[in-house]
Order: structure tokens, then sequence, then C-alpha cells
């Protein structure tokens, strides 16, 4: 077991030029919604972070900073994107706290990278979001990005103990702590989470991690449609058993992680071998023949399809997550569904049944404009049922005229000068997010 | 620092909105608001306003906005830091008339409260559905849920299922200029900064809360409940580690010392060894399958540790006796010394013996007698400090134990708070965990939500000039 530094290392002023940087084809890795950057940093310390966004501040320009890129096409055009701030340089664990179940870790780690070293603690940071090798710490946090394990774990708000960012202004900021109950100050933390990097450079972060079930096993139900599956999905979660996911499958969600079914409920349980076994059964029982159990060598493929799912498929296809009530996302799905087939358009979805979040790829048709149509249908359908829905990825010809956001709630004005606090020069991420923020 | 009393014209406008029967003004009716549960402040407020509907919030907000008054929100008075001490607020807002529970959605596992409802009266509205509200303060049949939500509270069970902000969906509030505002909502994700976590432990430094949408839990299938013996403290610490060590995740495990046990059974006799150095009570809880072999393993892990007993509860009647054990722990110290008051320190959880030792020097040092009662698998301690208050050099020696204890908690990682908030209690103690730049950038994001500073001033953060002076520990209220 490591310890963690009581006193932050002192810090020495850094030159913005001493940092690393390439410009010219490199470039074109980082681009955000069709903005490519000039200038790729590449700090290797917080004090060298702090130098590069302050270079930046001083010339009037604006930077954008990067884990992996797996997620920079989410969100609007940047209103001005001069420099990619790779984190890549400032990445590996801080410390780990195996007694105490805790770690703190660099922004640029990945998440397969610690939870490969937390894994030979018996432990895991239990957040399953697509592509964890491509997925940062930092970046994890600003696109808060989840998962089907959400059902029984939560979400990064539910982990996240401490952050230390760089704000706009250069300046090293910490919230929170490192201990698993603190209520000293704001939480801070939770307004970095979902802020898309408007908000500061995510250096480092304290979670919480638990131990790792001993063991798993995956049941696959095979339903009649996509409705009827988040339905069973919603009738297990009322206290028949507890899961630690519930993914309801379209036929062409089924398709493409290799079901040959019309839907399908994949239900994934872990605990104590006779917890699994006693749990397993009560689903069997109640899926009266319909329900199988997956072989325990299919497991990590599928469970990686049902992670990646929410990633497009091509450049053509748009991504849509819904957030809506639960018990509101059969009806929805079916709706969707039936609007896509009139309009040609071809859709596989896969939900977080009981947390009410679907996951949909519309792709696109022969008839050019159905895809626009069926996405603004789908964002007055959700707003109706006081839902919200994100497009995450949007075809080049349809960016101009659809807001990946959707949000007008009055309190966006907060929200403009919730980041006028942190970066009162729009150094960061400008216009990314929501409200052109 | 001298209030000017208010005027009477601005009492005629509060009374406008809320009728006489929402207005407390008589100096010996507003006594009763002097103080919270952090009892060695007290201030009596020129007027307490009662609203009993959102509207009659905004109106009052509004009033207040435009004769530029600040004010206080108050729920039970609960609060253990002072939080609603009106220090630079002649008015302070109570929400005890904002009890509506306004929808109960059992499919969705929400209900929509306002912030006056008491935070066991949602469990108890939904316990027939087999449904729970999970934070569980020990004062939770006072405690509301505007109290909670800006105090973001904890409980015996947060180290399983989590503090107020795991569980609080949406919050709506009246903002110091009088908008009515939602934040978050009923649905799982809402796009844009998370204003509502903000909110959630601001200690109502924000405005006011009127009413959260809270997500309930599915009660447990099963749940067990254990009590181990040890003959010392650092055995049953040891316990403590090799459960979480071994992969376990209780659903509460509590520690409780020599001298509680004693006081616990000098007062109320439950059969616990006279001798015993040390008490642990693990609740495990979950599907039974799974419930059962833990039970085991923490049989084994206790044993193993030099537990001298390990009892099962073996029914419901058995299992409220350890629960009561605990919770009447901070009532039997009453016969131990004339005073006593309570700390609020975290420590990571494998530093827990090394606290415990600092506290024993920090007692010998200062010739003090503490005893200890808290949330083990968390790290978060609460040592109670003896005193008598007639013995002027004890109080003086109990303060500075106080404050050594706060010390060594930071030195060892940990924090001042974990769950009883800042308040005017342990502002000078931010400093020891936040940098100057992180302290401006609360109060920046403060004064988003509050630009002139009206909604209860005087809190949290350091200022210059403070006003609040401790001198006498005397809460006798316990965590
Ligand atoms: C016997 C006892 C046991 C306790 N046990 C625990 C425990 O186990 N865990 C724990 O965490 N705490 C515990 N506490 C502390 C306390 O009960 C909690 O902090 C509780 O949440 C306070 O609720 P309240 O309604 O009494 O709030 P109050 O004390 O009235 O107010 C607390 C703070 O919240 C603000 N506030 C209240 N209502 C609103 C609103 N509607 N909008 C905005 N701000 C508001 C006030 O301004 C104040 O700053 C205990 C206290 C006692 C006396």
């Amino acid at each position: 077991m490591t310890e963690v530094p009581t006193k932050v290392p002192t810090e020495v002023p850094t030159e913005a030029s001493s940092v690393a940087t390439e410009a010219g084809e490199a470039t074109w890795r980082y681009a955000a919604v069709g903005v490519v950057p000039t200038t790729v940093a590449r700090p290797t310390s917080v004090s060298e972070i702090q130098a590069v966004v302050r270079d930046v501040r001083g010339g009037g320009k604006s930077l954008i900073p990067v884990g992996k890129g797996a997620r920079l096409g989410i969100g609007r055009r940047p209103r001005r994107y001069d420099v990619a701030l790779s984190l890549d340089g400032v990445s590996g664990i801080e410390s780990h706290r195996a007694a105490d179940l805790t770690v703190t870790v660099r922004g640029g780690t990945t998440l397969r990278a610690l939870n490969r070293e937390l894994a030979s603690f018996g432990q895991t940071l239990p957040l399953d979001p697509a592509v964890d090798e491509q997925t940062t710490i930092g970046g994890l946090i600003a696109v808060d990005a989840n998962g089907p394990r959400r059902l029984r774990h939560g979400k990064v708000r539910d982990w996240l103990l401490g952050v230390r960012f760089v704000n706009g202004l250069g300046e090293q900021v910490r919230a929170g702590g490192n201990v698993v109950k603190n209520v000293a100050g704001y939480d801070v933390g939770k307004v970095l989470i979902g802020s898309f990097g408007t908000l500061g450079v995510l250096t480092e972060a304290t979670f919480k991690v638990r131990p790792i079930a001993p063991s798993t096993q995956m049941l696959v139900w095979e339903c009649s449609d996509l409705g009827s599956a988040v339905e069973q999905g919603l009738m297990l979660d009322r206290g028949v058993i507890v899961a630690d996911y519930l993914e309801a499958l379209n036929d062409g969600a089924c398709e493409a992680i290799g079901f040959e079914c019309e839907g399908a409920l994949v239900i994934g349980l872990a605990g104590a071998a006779a917890e699994v076994a006693a749990q397993s059964e009560v689903v069997e029982s109640a899926g009266k023949g319909a329900v199988r159990r997956l072989p325990s060598d299919q497991l990590a493929g599928v469970e990686q399809a049902l992670r990646n799912f929410s990633l497009p498929i091509d450049e053509d296809s748009l991504v849509a997550r819904i957030s809506v009530l639960p018990t509101a996302l059969p009806d929805l799905l079916r709706a969707l569904t039936a609007q896509a087939l009139d309009r040609g358009v071809v859709v596989d979805i896969c939900a977080h049944a009981a947390s009410g979040v679907a996951r949909c790829q519309l792709i696109a048709p022969a008839v050019p404009g159905q895809v626009a149509l069926l996405a603004e249908w789908l964002r007055v359908s959700v707003q109706l049922l006081r839902g919200w829905v994100v497009f995450e990825a949007i075809p080049e010809e349809l960016r101009d005229s659809l807001d990946p956001w959707g949000y007008h709630r009055s309190d966006v004005s907060l929200m403009r000068q919730v980041k006028e606090v942190f970066d009162p020069d729009g150094v960061l991420s400008p216009g990314r997010f929501v409200g052109g923020i | 620092m001298q209030q000017p009393r208010i005027s009477s014209t601005l009492l005629d406008r509060l009374a406008a909105v809320v009728g006489t029967e929402g207005i407390v003004a008589d100096p010996s009716s507003t006594r009763v608001y002097e103080c919270d549960g952090f009892t060695l402040a007290r201030k009596s407020p020129d007027v307490v306003v009662l609203p009993a509907t959102v509207e009659e919030v905004v109106g009052v907000v509004k009033v207040l906005r435009d004769a530029d008054v600040a004010f206080v929100p108050r729920g039970a008075g609960t609060g253990l830091s002072g939080g609603c001490l009106p220090l630079e607020a002649p008015v302070m807002v109570g929400t005890s008339r904002l009890r509506q529970i306004r929808e109960i959605d059992l499919a969705n596992r929400r209900v929509v409260v306002e912030a006056g409802v008491v935070n066991l009266h949602v469990t108890r509205a939904v316990m027939g559905e087999g449904l729970l509200y999970a934070p569980d303060p020990s004062s939770q049949s006072a405690c509301t849920i505007g109290g909670n939500v800006a105090e973001n509270s904890g409980g015996p069970h947060t180290l399983k299922y989590g503090v107020t902000t795991n569980h609080v969906l949406g919050v709506e509030m009246v903002l110091p200029n009088g908008d009515l505002i939602e934040l978050g909502g009923g649905v799982e994700d809402v796009p844009g900064y998370d204003l509502r976590g903000l909110v959630v432990g601001g200690e109502g430094t924000f405005g006011i809360v009127t009413a959260a949408t809270l997500r309930l839990l599915q009660a447990p299938q099963s749940i067990s409940t254990l009590l181990g013996v040890f003959d010392s403290v650092a055995a049953a610490c040891h316990a403590v580690s090799a459960i979480i060590a071994g992969g376990i995740v209780p659903a509460a495990l509590e520690l409780m010392d020599q001298t509680i046990v004693d006081a616990v059974e000098a007062a109320y006799g439950f059969g616990f060894p006279a001798d015993a150095g040390a008490v642990l009570i693990v609740e495990l809880d979950g599907v039974a399958a799974g419930v059962e072999g833990e039970v085991a393993a923490v049989r084994e892990h206790c044993a193993a540790a030099g537990a001298r007993e390990v009892r099962v509860a073996v029914d419901e009647a058995e299992r409220a006796t350890l629960w009561k054990s605990r919770k009447k722990a901070f009532g039997a110290v009453g016969r131990l010394a004339p005073n006593y008051c309570t700390q609020d320190g975290v420590v990571p959880r494998g530093k827990v013996p090394d606290i415990l030792e600092k506290i024993s020097a920090i007692a010998q040092r200062n010739q003090l007698r503490i005893a200890n009662v808290f949330h083990a698998g968390d790290g978060n301690i609460h040592p109670i400090l003896l005193f008598d208050q007639r013995d002027e050099d004890e109080v003086k020696r109990v303060l500075r134990a106080g404050t050594e204890i706060l010390e060594a908690c930071v030195e060892l990682g940990g924090s001042v708070t974990g769950e009883h908030g800042i308040g005017v209690e342990k502002i000078d103690q931010m400093p020891l965990l936040f940098s100057p730049i992180d302290l401006r950038v609360m109060q920046d994001l403060r004064k988003v939500f509050d630009p002139n500073l009206r909604c209860n001033p005087g809190k949290i953060f350091p200022q210059p000039g403070a006003c609040v002076e401790v001198t006498k520990p005397m809460r006798q209220v316990p965590l």
C-alpha cells in the first residue's frame, strides 16, 4: 500500500514555451466536431498545464483538454479551438489506499489501466462506460461517462470523492478530499462532472472503490420485442432480484451482438456464488424457458458490446441518449420504433431498462432528411415526458440544424455565471456545452 | 455585531404574505429559535416567518429582497454546527408548514416532498410497499428533508447506501432574488452543470429549498445484525479492517469503546460483559443467500481478531435491541459527566486505530476523559469529550483538545466534518483543508445564487472580523 503525500509538491513556475507541442498532421486526431486545433500541447506536470492555460489565455486563444479524444465529437461545435491540451503526460496512480478502499489517480490515466491495477488487489471502480481503454479519468468525469452497471452501482457522482483541476485562469483548485465521508465546504466536484471541459482541466481525482464480486453470471431472456424486454426488466427490478444491470435490446441491437431474437433482456448478476445461483434460478423461473445462461467464456465479449453500444457505427449515424422515467420507456421506445419504420430509418436500441435511459443509433436511410425529422420527433416526445435527449453523435449535414443538448430551462443563466467563476475569459472549450457555454 | 431591528412596515408586508399565523415576532416566542443543536452560540431572530406554500415562500423572499434584508432558512433546528443561527440575518424563514408529500411514484421509486417533511415520514409513507428512503440520520424522527439537503446528512447506513446527495434527484428552490427554479429533476440524466449537486451540502447558503425529488430503494430481502465483544478497541479495529479487506461491504459498522459500553450497561442493562473493551455492531443486508455467507465470514473475522463473543440477533426484536444500545449510547453518556461535547472528524478507514491512539494521547495531555462511539466503517469518528462546565480550566482544555483532534484528523489525510457541516462551528478549520483559491471559488459560486449574500450570511467561510467566538463547549446532543 502506498501513502498519500501529505504535502503538495512545491510549485515551480513553468514557462509554457518549455512544454512539448506539435503542429501539423498530428492535430487532426484531436478534431472536435470538425474543428482542428493548430497545436497539441503535451504537458507532463500540473505546473506545465498551468503554464499552457496561462499562455493560451494570455494570447486570447482557447483550448480543449483531451484524453484519448474518444468523445470529442459530443457537444456543439467549439466557438474557437487553438490548442489541444493532451493529458497523456499526466497519468498514473498517485496513491491507492487498498485498506481504505480509495484511490487517487492522475487525469490522463485510462479507466482500464486504473482497473487493471485495482484488480490486483481484488478491487474495482465499478463504472463501465464505452471504450474504457480510451476513457481517461479526466474524460470520464468531464463527460459523465456511465454504463450498464449504473443500475446497481450508480454514476460517476456516486464514486468521486475529490478532484484537483486547473481553472481558466491557470490556477490549481481542489475540491472534496480523500475520505469517503466529507461535508467540509461546497461539493464543487459535482459541478465538474459532465462539464465537458468547460470549467477546468482535471488533473487528479480520488474515488471510492469496491471489492470485485467473486462470482458473475449473465442471463439472456428472449422477448418478443424491445418494449416487452424493458417491461420484464422493470418487473425484475421491483424487488424480484438485485441485478448489476438490466439491458433491453431491440432486434437490430440483438443482431449486432449476435443474439438471434427480436428483443432481449440481458441480466447481469454478481456477488457471492450462492447469491448469484439463487438469483439465476429466480430469473429462470420467472422467464419460463425463455431465459438461458450465457456461457462464461462469452461474458466479457457481450459486456463489452453492451458498453460500447453508444458509439456511432459510422459518420452517418445519429446517436441519441434518452432519459425518461423508467415506466415511460416501453411506450416511448415502441413509438420510436414505429416512427422509424414509417420513415425508413433503421434504429438500433439498447436501454438501461430500470434507469429509464436508452441509447439509440439512427442510421441514415436512402431518403435524406428523415433522420432529422425523426430526431425532432424524438426531442418533442421526450420533452412531453419531462425527460431529456442528448444527441451524442450527429451526422455532419445535420450539425447546424440540430442542437445536441436541447436544454432550455431557466437555470442556464445560472450555468453561464458558473462558467464565469471558473473561466471568465472563455479559454476552456468555449461553445461546446449547453446553451453555447 | 448589532442588528437593526426590523421595521413594522416590513413586518406588515411579511404578514400580508403569510397571514398573522405565519409570523412569530414576540421575543418570548422567538427565543425558541435562538439556537439549533449547537447550543453554545445563541441569538434570537427578530422575526420568524412560516410560509405554508411555495407561493408564500416566493412572496416572503421578494419582500425581503425589496427591503434588502438578510434571512436564514430553518428546518427542525437539529443541526449540529450552528447552521441556522441568525447571525447577520434578522429574519428566519422556517419550513415547518411546508409539509406536503406532493407525489409518491412507487413504480419509478421516487417521491416529491416539500422541504419541511420529516425524514422518517418519507420512509413511513412507502414502507408498506417494501420501499425506503436510505439516508437515516439518528435525528430522523425530527429533522427535515430541507435540512438534510442543506447538510448532505448521513447516518449509520451511509456506509453501503451513501449520503443524502446520492439520493436526491431534483431540488426546487427559491433564489434570494425570488426566482423559483428547479435543478435536476425526476429523471436520471439531465444535461448541464449539476447545480443540484452543489445545493446539496450548501448549508442553506444558496436560497430556500422548497421541495426535493428523492430516490427510494427497495428494502433488502434479508437483514442480519451481529454484535462482537472485544477486549480492546484495537482488537475491534482489527476485525473492522479484516471485514473490509475480506471484500464485505456491510450496511453498517459501528464501534463503541469501553467507556460507552459501561455507560450503556449501567443505564439500560443490555447484558454486555462488564469488562468489555469494545463492542462492534455489524449489519449485513441484501439477497438472503449472500447475507448468510457474509454472516459466517464476519463471525470468523471477529473470532480471528480475538472477539470473546459474537452474537447474531435471532429476530427483529433482538435486532432492534442491539440498535437501541447504539442509538442510546449518547443518552447514557449523561451519567458519566455533567457535560459533554462531540466532534465529527473523519480519517481514512485504515487510520482509525491511529486517530484513536492520538485521541487517547490528547485526552491524557489535557487531563480529560474522552469516550468513543462512531461509524467505524467509513472512518467517521465522534469522540465525546466529558467535562464539568463549572470547571473553567477544564472547559479550556476541552476546547483545546477538540481543536487538536480535528487537526489530527486533517494530518492523517481526513476532514474536520463527515456529516454535521461547518456552520459557524468549524469555520476556523476551513483553511486547514482548502487554499485561499479553493475558498474563493466556493464563495464566487455562492454569489452566483446570492450576489448580495443575503441568504444565511456569516457561515462556512472565514471572514475578516468574524463574530462568533466560542468559549464554552456546551453541546449536549449526540451525532
Ligand atoms: C440527536 C441528533 C442526532 C443526529 N444524527 C445525525 C446523523 O446521524 N447524521 C447526520 O448527518 N446528522 C445528524 N444530526 C444533525 C442534524 O440532524 C442534521 O444536520 C439534519 O439534516 C438537520 O436537519 P434540520 O431540519 O434540523 O435542519 P436545521 O438544523 O433547521 O438546519 C440545518 C441547516 O440547513 C439549512 N436549511 C434548513 N432547511 C432549509 C431549506 N429548506 N432550504 C435551505 N436551507 C435549509 C439551515 O439554514 C441550516 O444551515 C443529528 C442531530 C441530532 C440533534
